[in-house]
């Protein structure tokens, strides 16, 4: 063999028995569970059959009609009108600290400090924030003469209070990656714009938000995701799903579907249709801002 | 991170800089306060929790009975073993496998390169949960269910973003460095042990130590596909000690202190490559 030929076959063999174990890894739990999830999505399986009995789209059909699926995405909305606000308020934040105030340093740190917290005991902190007779909150609502508010509740607000939960967990997330983009930017333009006679509006309007339109796309998008599949907090402060299955988010609602209904293919169509769904919006939205660029 | 004045968008006129001050303050009030309340609900007994008002300081603030009897009744000891077992397990091979994959797709050209690559990059875009019915068949079907290496296995191929890391660091290495030890016989198993490596060495450190603040914060796997009480973990030990407990605030509240104090310790000390790992994994990716 020559030594050329002997290079080429330490090469290849390094190759794959490098890239072996982790496209094994990869196959096996990122690609063919997505398979396996359509397969069981057009079967009736309650998770232990060996045999799987097709049934097209009638786990599909029964997703799409159950009225408590509307409930669910009704409560969804209140995720993502947070998240919305969470975005928003990073982007604040952002902007603000990003200048030469006193105690940024701190406060950065501070707003960015829930993020690597436990979640689930930042849910119980939460827990005790929104018990009714002992919260916090309501008492210091009550020494200025207001009601205690009943956060554990029957209505649209208690998927709110969840869903504020994360924001205070997250927004300093997005604090830190808008701090990214806007350090990107050149100062030179902001000089430019200064003697141009711009005024704040103008260079945020102008100059800030159009710089970082990615960081700003990146975040809608991991927002959405979070958003649509959050689960912990509805699934510890309310194991049960809630008064009234009033705290249900899409995945505790496929957990429950699945773990105690047994009707895994009616959780596969579940899990299918949030997958397109999420897809379809990443897609929308990143068409959206392409088109503002053009 | 000092930058010239013309950045200072925000500062240039009075009152709004006021206005931003205070709106700041209330941000930080709100993100302390629910702490500091635990905190002090935690160094109560349960007659002074009872009697006196939630913003009252406990009358012996060394008081750490909660924190004793938390310790042993909830399971933390052996939540924190197996929390342990399943960091060193997953974040060592992930770091390691996540670093032997971005050598391959920085140093080499091979068919399928971009295939290979492109394999990698498409599972970010699954959203994890969506998928989890069937991983949980997956795990069954190998006999993981209930055992620790369900949590292991998981969290090691969940490490995908963390190879894109890897990739710009490697790229940012001398090909030169390579060169002169393959001339000297180096195989390419060793140029990646004794070179590429130790340069990595601060990329390694950022995703080792994200990764492990993941795993220790990670709720979900733990729940799902090791929900047996041998098994639990910090995170599913307080869950579990919630449901038995869960109404006795001055004990929850020690819980709760306990189980995420490490991460803050480690955040307080190690901030600058958290910030820059969680940076680089979002905006990058």
């Amino acid at each position: 063999m020559s030594a050329g030929k002997r290079m080429d076959l330490e090469k290849n063999i390094t190759i794959v028995s490098f890239l072996l174990v982790p496209f094994l890894l990869l196959l096996l739990f990122s690609y063919y569970p997505a398979v396996k999830l359509f397969q069981f999505s057009f079967a009736e399986w309650n998770g232990i059959d060996p045999q799987l009995k097709y049934v097209g789209f009638d786990n599909y059909a029964e997703v799409l009609s159950d009225p408590s699926m509307r409930q669910v995405a009704i409560h969804m909305i209140a995720y993502i009108l947070m998240m919305l606000v969470q975005v928003a308020l990073g982007l604040y934040l952002a902007i603000v600290l990003d200048g030469a105030i006193k105690g940024r340093k701190l406060f950065r740190a501070a707003i960015f400090m829930p993020y690597i917290l436990n979640t689930v005991a930042v849910v119980y902190i939460f827990n005790y924030l929104y018990s009714y007779e002992h919260s916090p909150i309501n008492a210091l609502l009550n020494v200025i003469g207001l009601d205690s508010i009943r956060f554990i509740n029957e209505g649209f607000s208690v998927n709110l209070y969840m869903a504020l939960i994360g924001m205070w967990q997250y927004v300093g997330f997005n604090m830190v990656i808008f701090l990214a983009g806007l350090q990107s930017i050149p100062q030179e333009q902001y000089e430019a714009a200064k003697i141009d006679g711009a005024n704040l509006y103008h260079k945020i309007r102008f100059i800030t938000l159009p710089s970082i339109k990615r960081t700003i796309s990146i975040s809608l998008m991991l927002g959405i995701n979070g958003a649509l599949q959050a689960y912990v907090q509805a699934l510890l402060i309310t194991p049960g799903g809630g008064p009234n299955f009033a705290t249900e988010t899409f995945i505790t609602k496929t957990l429950r579907v699945a773990q105690f209904y047994q009707k895994f293919g009616k959780a596969s169509a579940m899990g299918v249709l949030m997958f397109l769904f999420i897809i379809l919006i990443i897609v929308l939205q990143n068409r959206l801002l392409k088109e503002r660029t053009d | 991170m000092s930058r010239s004045p013309a950045s200072n968008l925000t500062v240039e006129n009075r009152s709004f800089a006021v206005i931003n001050y205070l709106f700041l303050l209330a941000v930080l009030v709100a993100i302390i306060f629910p702490i500091l309340l635990v905190v002090i609900v935690s160094l109560k007994t349960m007659e002074e929790y009872q009697s006196t008002s939630v913003f009252q300081l406990p009358q012996d603030i060394l008081n750490f009975d909660n924190y004793r009897f938390v310790l042993e009744k909830a399971n933390f000891i052996l939540g924190a073993r197996n929390t342990l077992q399943l960091i060193v397990a997953s974040v060592s091979c992930s770091v390691l496998m996540g670093t032997m994959v971005a050598y391959i797709l920085g140093r080499f050209e091979f068919k399928m390169k971009k295939f290979v690559l492109l394999a990698f990059l498409v599972p970010t875009f699954i959203p994890y949960m969506t998928t989890a019915i069937a991983t949980f068949t997956v795990i069954k079907n190998l006999h993981l269910y209930n055992t620790i290496y369900a949590g292991i296995i998981l969290y090691m191929g969940a490490n995908i973003v963390g190879i894109y890391i890897f990739l710009q660091y490697i790229d940012n290495i001398p090909d030169a460095l390579d060169e002169s030890a393959r001339i000297d016989g180096a195989s390419y198993f060793r140029i990646y042990w004794s070179i590429i490596l130790p340069q990595m060495k601060s990329a390694i450190t950022t995703i080792a130590i994200i990764q492990t603040i993941g795993v220790y914060n990670d709720f979900f796997t733990p729940y799902l596909y090791m929900p047996k009480s041998s098994l639990r973990t910090i995170s599913t030990s307080l869950s579990g000690f919630a449901s038995d407990r869960g109404a006795d605030w001055p004990l929850m509240s020690a819980g709760i202190v306990l189980v995420a104090l490490p991460t803050l310790v480690v955040f307080l000390f190690l901030q600058r490559y958290i910030i820059s790992g969680i940076t680089e994994g979002s905006v990058k990716s």
